[in-house]
């Protein structure tokens, strides 16, 4: 018997009885069967949990008791020495005779306390020997304010105090000291004797100063702070922060800057203060104002840490440049179709294409207006500090060239600090290594390497205007650019006649303009152009032959080759190839094999020279996300929050720019690696986990409170110490483009709608419609803004496409291009600001000839835009397209075969073009009741034509097709009765009736019955049994053609049915659904929304999965009450949800499992 | 089928033992820590305590299988027997589809027990001290002549509640091959 429980265990006599005696009796179970009951053996009876340990617990007490005791023991001798020195001070003045006032006291007090305070926020721990002893150190500490602690503890000391430091506490210095200035005694003597507390940066323990470069600019700021009286102290991270002020802000605030200088520079004073002043100089000319400059560096001190961060970053830069570039050169999805029929892809072995690079790009622009540097050797970076460690992100080849001979030999390289030996690319086949100047290394590395390394600020304004520039320069050369960043791109001159000559003239043209260096290669694939640019840098160009490739590449380092990055080369070098030749020996399989398919073939490819991508004009995006990594701390949760908040800001804005929205959201952490010390580079992320998880939504996003929504619970779900937070990103991807989304654009619907209705009665034909203003205009604006982007109609033209269905599919990417371009056009275009006449008929005036236009483009345009052109050709358009589409019925859209009648019922069936069989339906909107001619669209022509006049407010409300009316969406027939003025009160009537009726099959039973409630509602009853049977299951089916309270959910979760293809479970859909709380949400409730089957639908959705799942799942059950529970407390449609559906399967589960849930029978009963 | 009635049997000794642990039957003493199905689970040191769950659930398993049993119920009882809690599995196997099932795939869906067991704490109210308790089994008919050890079992006295119990779900599993529920009865306030 082991342990405690023993006697437990043993005592219990009926182990060995009930066995025998079968004592029991038989159970009355709900279902009739008997219950057995083994009651042999280990009945242990338990007992509380026992307290031990009680006798060594009170070691801790007794240390914090002990530790308690020696402060107060110091306070009172503090004070004790305070009082003693006040009470000579009264002597003093009493003995000169004169009665000592309250005033002598208290400036003695006063310049006591000047004396006293000098280490007033300073706690110290003395370690080991030291000179002065302990104890003198701590009288000098009781003496002069400060704090003397017996034992070391991170939170109470400030500083640790000692003379020699072991080997072993080196070692591990940061353990030991964590993270606190580790100083000689002699500072606590030579602040005394000065009066005040000196920097402690010379007396920092040279080993500490040496090893981590970083330890005395902590300790520095340490020491500022203090001169600036900023006496709280002292947290951690406060340190961080105003550490970051000082080492950044070398133009700092006057009453602090000679100050800080001193101690900033102490070291390296003078040098120092001449790098200041040549940023000041640099700013002068520069763009960034000095207070922009002197900002803090650090999520803590800056409110707008993320917009700032982004605004200074060159990553940022080059990521958003795409979206600025497509948006300017308009390389949007029509041009990919177009651009493949011009070339077939079979004569890929006599393409020529040629990369462009600009030469050290960053560097050029920033110092194109600056003569006096050529020659110099340059670095860009964003901080100019001797020491700092700020990368590089360009340099010159001046610069580049240096260090050259400084590590040609590898033996002083090693004796180089470890910090550049990462720089340094080791080969141990060759003899000769060398490091240079390169973008990615530390400021403080270059400028050991090259001392006379001027450093010049970021000039974003002018990379983009050169960028523009240069690329304005090769689209005016060639057609086919594929833009690879703001500095370099492909571009395809196949049957260029001279490519050497077009090359030297794109050159030329770039010098000229831009007063920047370009280099270009010339060859027959994107990879060998890309290799010889290499050759051809800087300010060069070079072409390889296709009869050259080989013997080119034979002689090439692996490392040369695009794609290889420095860890495949490891893995490479590993296996003993170095160079392509011998890379060219090792079969595809075995490549594929040992580095992964796609890369063993890129392997296999690349050492041969083959590479057979396009030249793309246009490359999709796949994600869209923003990042920060640097200076990411937080001190609360609210910092994280705010930071999360303008993280999920500045994505949606970037999503907003390129008309995206998405569906999947990742968030990644960078999280400290246990035991990372501080990194090396200042602020940076340093040694890091990283983390990410991601969430998919039930639909696409672009909206930044949905994405902080979901981005805050992932964050939630790491359960991280967000101390510990080094780097934040968010990525969206699944993008879709921004057009369909009814959730963006739900309120537009009725907007336009509204618009219509009140058009209609003036313009009754499409062409009269033209005659109103503000929709004339509106639709100038999207044509002309059409024609600005490369004149679409003549590059349509220009493609013939094989196939009837890509064709289709192109229209419906056109469309949603052009709608996602011309957002503003169709739907809000309505109010947009007049476009100036003159304008306008530029536009027109320069239109091709009616001949030229492609009728199946023309049927796929949007119909304010079919009208406009009609004006534009004078009533040739329409004409033409109405005999058209004679030709193509049956396989379009009833859409286009109705759209050249009447726009308001394009501009409706634009407004739901997600469903398309309300296309139809809405030709029918208007007609008489009789049931036999509610289908088929002749009617269209009847309204038409017959009515003459669509005078909506003139109609009455019998001319309703009510079948019709129910089909439409909730919005639009709110709209359309709304406009029926005269029948107002009956109007509202049928709506109820509208709502109550809302299926196809219903129609006729409504029509037979008169309205009879009774038989519609068995109707009703009917529709709503088995709701879950099928696949998809039946609702999904009803929820389409439901209205009002409860449909917007129902639909929601059907999509987010289909998103999920097989969900495992309703608790999956509705958890995921969350996330969009307020589509869950009916907006507006009608009277008899109770009644309404849209409400019934929902409840009998629920009830039933529910019922179906209880005999086995009561963990699901369970989960979706709660769900709904939750979303009860947000609306009245879900409250009574709760209220009907909480006791209902509380009894369901009574009756299978003999008692309900637990939290179910409070709380939500009497609401 | 051998496979998933030794795989139940494991899971059910496993998990009650969990139960015992979780719910503080014992001194922690009694327990160490291993893992099972990849999860840490807390697993008796004492064999005869070992010995007793084993044997109770390897007797009712035969029944199981046959569906005669479809619950069994770790009763916690009180001083004067009247139970506290019940911890009820609810056990439904599917010999029809014993065939077709991955291993892995009921492990994996098993494994979610006992980590959901793990944390089921705040659910639960302290128990008084010198509680006792039992494993029970509910059968549908007279087990009759049972094979093997099925003499172990006694028939039990009704040991109700006056008011019908709360519920509290932990986890739920159902697959083609088996169906396990477990849940917390206790007694209305």
């Amino acid at each position: 018997m082991a342990v405690v429980s023993q006697s437990r265990v043993v005592q219990d006599s009926r182990i060995m009885m009930d066995s025998a005696s079968g004592r029991g009796s038989i159970l009355g179970e709900k279902r009739g069967g008997v219950a057995m009951a083994d009651d042999t053996a280990c009945n242990g009876n338990s007992r509380p949990r026992k307290h031990k340990n009680e006798g060594f617990g009170d070691f801790g007490k007794y240390m914090a008791e002990k530790k308690r005791k020696l402060s107060l023991q110091f306070q009172a001798e503090a004070s004790d020495g305070v009082r003693s020195m006040m009470e000579d001070a009264k002597f003093h003045l009493t003995s000169d005779g004169k009665p000592p006032s309250n005033m002598d006291v208290a400036n003695a007090a006063v310049v006591h306390r000047d004396l006293t305070g000098l280490f007033d926020g300073i706690s110290i721990f003395v370690d080991g020997f030291t000179i002065p002893s302990h104890q003198e150190l701590r009288e000098l500490m009781l003496k002069h304010g400060g704090r003397f602690e017996n034992y070391f503890s991170c939170d109470v000391v400030t500083h640790i105090i000692c003379s020699t430091l072991p080997d072993s506490k080196i070692r591990d210095h940061r353990s030991f000291s964590r993270g606190l200035p580790v100083v000689k005694p002699s500072w606590i003597v030579d602040s005394i004797s000065c009066g005040r507390v000196l920097p402690v940066s010379s007396y920092v323990h040279e080993r500490i100063a040496r090893d981590h470069p970083n330890q005395s600019t902590l300790l520095r700021f340490l020491d500022s702070t203090k001169e600036d009286s900023n006496n709280c102290l002292l947290k951690k991270d406060v340190h961080m922060k105003n550490q970051s002020h000082n080492v950044h802000n070398p133009l700092a605030s006057s009453h602090t800057s000679s100050s800080k200088k001193d101690i900033e520079h102490s070291p390296v004073s003078k040098k120092g203060l001449i790098c200041d002043s040549k940023i000041s100089s640099a700013h002068g000319s520069g763009l960034e104002s000095p207070s922009e400059y002197a900002r803090s560096h650090c999520t803590l001190g800056d409110a707008n840490f993320v917009q700032n961060y982004f605004k200074n970053s060159r990553l940022h830069f080059i990521g958003t440049w795409r979206t600025r570039y497509q948006n300017r050169f308009g390389t949007g999805r029509e041009n990919q179709d177009q651009q493949h029929d011009g070339y077939s892809t079979s004569d890929n072995m006599f393409r020529t294409i040629m990369h462009v690079d600009m030469d050290c790009f960053f560097v050029s622009v920033a110092v194109r207006n600056r003569p006096e540097l050529v020659g110099k050797p340059l670095a860009v970076c964003h901080s100019d500090k001797t020491k700092g460690t700020a990368e590089i992100s360009s340099s010159n080849y001046t610069a580049r060239a240096f260090g050259h001979v400084l590590m040609n030999c590898s033996n002083t390289v090693y004796s180089y600090s470890v910090s550049i030996i990462v720089w340094f690319c080791v080969c141990p086949h060759r003899d000769v290594c060398f490091v240079g100047v390169k973008s990615g290394m530390f400021i403080r590395d270059a400028k050991a390497l090259c001392p006379d390394l001027e450093v010049v600020p970021y000039d974003f304004e002018g990379y983009e205007q050169v960028a523009d520039e240069f690329y304005d320069i090769l689209h005016k050369h060639c057609k086919r650019v594929q833009a690879v960043s703001c500095d370099e791109a492909y571009v395809d001159v196949t049957g260029v006649e001279d490519p050497d000559f077009l090359a030297s003239q794109i050159r030329k043209e770039i010098n000229d303009l831009t007063k920047c260096t370009a280099s270009v290669g010339i060859a027959g694939n994107l990879l060998m152009a890309r290799i010889a640019t290499k050759k051809a840098k800087p300010d060069g160009q070079f072409r390889i032959h296709p009869n050259q490739v080989e013997d080119f590449l034979s002689h090439m380092s692996i490392e040369d080759l695009p794609g290889v990055g420095w860890s495949l080369q490891e893995r490479l070098n590993r296996k003993g190839i170095y160079d392509c030749k011998q890379l060219q020996a090792i079969p595809k399989e075995i490549l594929q094999g040992d580095f992964g398919v796609k890369t063993g073939d890129m392997l296999w490819c690349y050492a041969r020279g083959i590479d057979n991508r396009q030249v793309q004009n246009y490359q999709e995006r796949k994600s869209i996300g923003a990042e920060v990594n640097w200076g990411v701390r937080f001190n609360s949760p609210s910092d994280a929050h705010h930071f999360l908040t303008s993280l999920c800001e500045e994505v949606s804005g970037r999503l907003q720019e390129a008309f995206l929205i998405g569906r999947t959201l990742t968030l990644k952490i960078k999280k400290r690696k246990e035991g990372a010390r501080e990194p090396e580079k200042f602020m940076g992320c340093g040694s890091c986990d990283n983390l990410s998880k991601s969430i998919t939504l039930g639909c696409a996003t672009n909206d930044a409170q949905v994405m902080l929504r979901v981005t805050k619970q992932i964050f939630a779900s790491f359960h991280l110490d967000i101390h510990n937070i080094r780097g934040m990103g968010l990525q969206v991807t699944k993008l879709e483009q921004n057009v369909s989304s009814v959730y963006t654009q739900g309120q537009q619907h009725q907007k336009v709608l509204e618009a219509c209705l009140q058009f209609s009665p003036k313009g009754n034909l499409g062409k009269k419609l033209l005659d109103d203003e503000s929709v004339h205009r509106s639709n100038a604006t999207a044509l002309s803004e059409i024609q600005d982007r490369d004149n679409l109609l003549h590059i349509n033209h220009q493609h013939a496409i094989p196939s009837d269905k890509k064709q289709k599919s192109f229209k419906e990417k056109k469309r949603v291009e052009s709608f996602g371009k011309i957002r503003k056009g169709p739907f809000s275009g309505l109010k947009q600001p007049f476009m100036s006449k003159e304008k306008e008929r530029q536009n027109v005036s320069s239109l091709p000839h009616y001949s030229e236009l492609d009728q199946s483009v023309l049927q796929s345009l949007p119909p304010e835009i079919i009208a406009e052109l009609d004006n534009a050709y004078s009533g040739a358009v329409i004409q033409n397209l109405t005999s058209f589409k004679t030709h193509v019925t049956g396989k379009r859209f009833e859409e286009q075969e109705s759209f050249p009648s009447i726009p308001l019922q394009n501009i409706l069936s634009n407004t739901c073009n997600e469903k398309e069989d309300h296309f139809g339906v809405q030709s029918n909107l208007i007609q008489s009741l009789d049931p036999k001619q509610s289908v088929g669209r002749t009617q269209t022509s009847s309204f038409r034509d017959g009515n003459g006049e669509p005078d909506l407010s003139s109609l009455s409300l019998s001319q309703v097709d009510i079948a019709t009316l129910e089909e439409l969406p909730y919005d639009v027939r709110e709209d359309i009765l709304r406009s029926l003025k005269t029948h107002k009160s009956n109007a509202l009537e049928l709506v109820t009736e509208v709502v109550e009726n809302s299926n196809e099959s219903d129609k006729q039973e409504l029509l037979l019955s008169g309205g009879s409630s009774g038989l519609l509602h068995c109707h009703q009853e009917a529709q709503l049994v088995g709701l879950w049977d099928g696949d998809p299951p039946k609702w999904i089916e009803l929820s389409k053609n439901l209205q009002g309270a409860g449909a917007a959910f129902l639909q929601h979760i059907s999509k987010a049915f289909y998103a999920h293809e097989h969900p495992e479970s309703l608790s999956c859909i509705l958890r995921d659904a969350m996330h969009l709380r307020e589509f869950l949400m009916p907006m507006h409730l009608d009277q008899a929304w109770e009644e309404s089957m849209s409400f019934r639908c929902c409840l009998e959705l629920f009830k039933q999965y529910l019922l179906s799942k209880i005999s086995d799942d009561l963990e699901e059950v369970y989960i979706i009450l709660h769900t709904v529970k939750r979303l009860a407390t947000e609306a009245i449609f879900w409250k009574r949800i709760v209220q009907i559906l909480v006791p209902f399967i509380q009894e369901s589960v009574k009756d299978i499992y003999g008692g309900g849930f637990s939290v179910m029978t409070t709380g939500y009963d009497e609401i | 089928m051998e496979e998933i009635t030794s795989l139940l049997a494991e899971f059910l000794e496993v998990a009650i033992t969990l139960v015992l642990s979780v719910r503080g039957i014992y001194p922690p003493e009694v327990f160490e820590r291993r893992r099972y199905l990849n999860v840490p689970v807390q697993w008796a040191r004492h064999p005869e305590l070992r010995e007793y769950i084993n044997s109770a659930v390897t007797s009712a398993m035969p029944w199981i299988q046959k569906r005669i049993v479809e619950k069994l119920a770790v009763v916690i009882l009180d001083k004067s027997n009247m139970p506290l809690e019940k911890f009820t599995f609810q056990l439904q196997v599917h010999q029809e589809h014993s065939g077709n099932f991955t291993r892995t795939e009921i492990e994996y869906a098993l494994r979610a027990f006992f980590l959901k067991l793990s944390v089921a704490q705040p659910y639960l109210e302290p128990l008084p001290p010198e509680t006792s308790w039992e494993i029970v089994i509910f059968s549908k008919e007279l087990p009759g002549d049972a094979e093997g050890k099925g003499h172990f079992w006694v028939p039990a006295e009704a040991k109700l509640w006056d008011q019908p119990p709360v519920i509290t779900p932990i986890k739920s599993m159902s697959s083609k091959p088996l169906n396990v529920q477990l849940f917390i009865e206790h007694p209305s306030m």
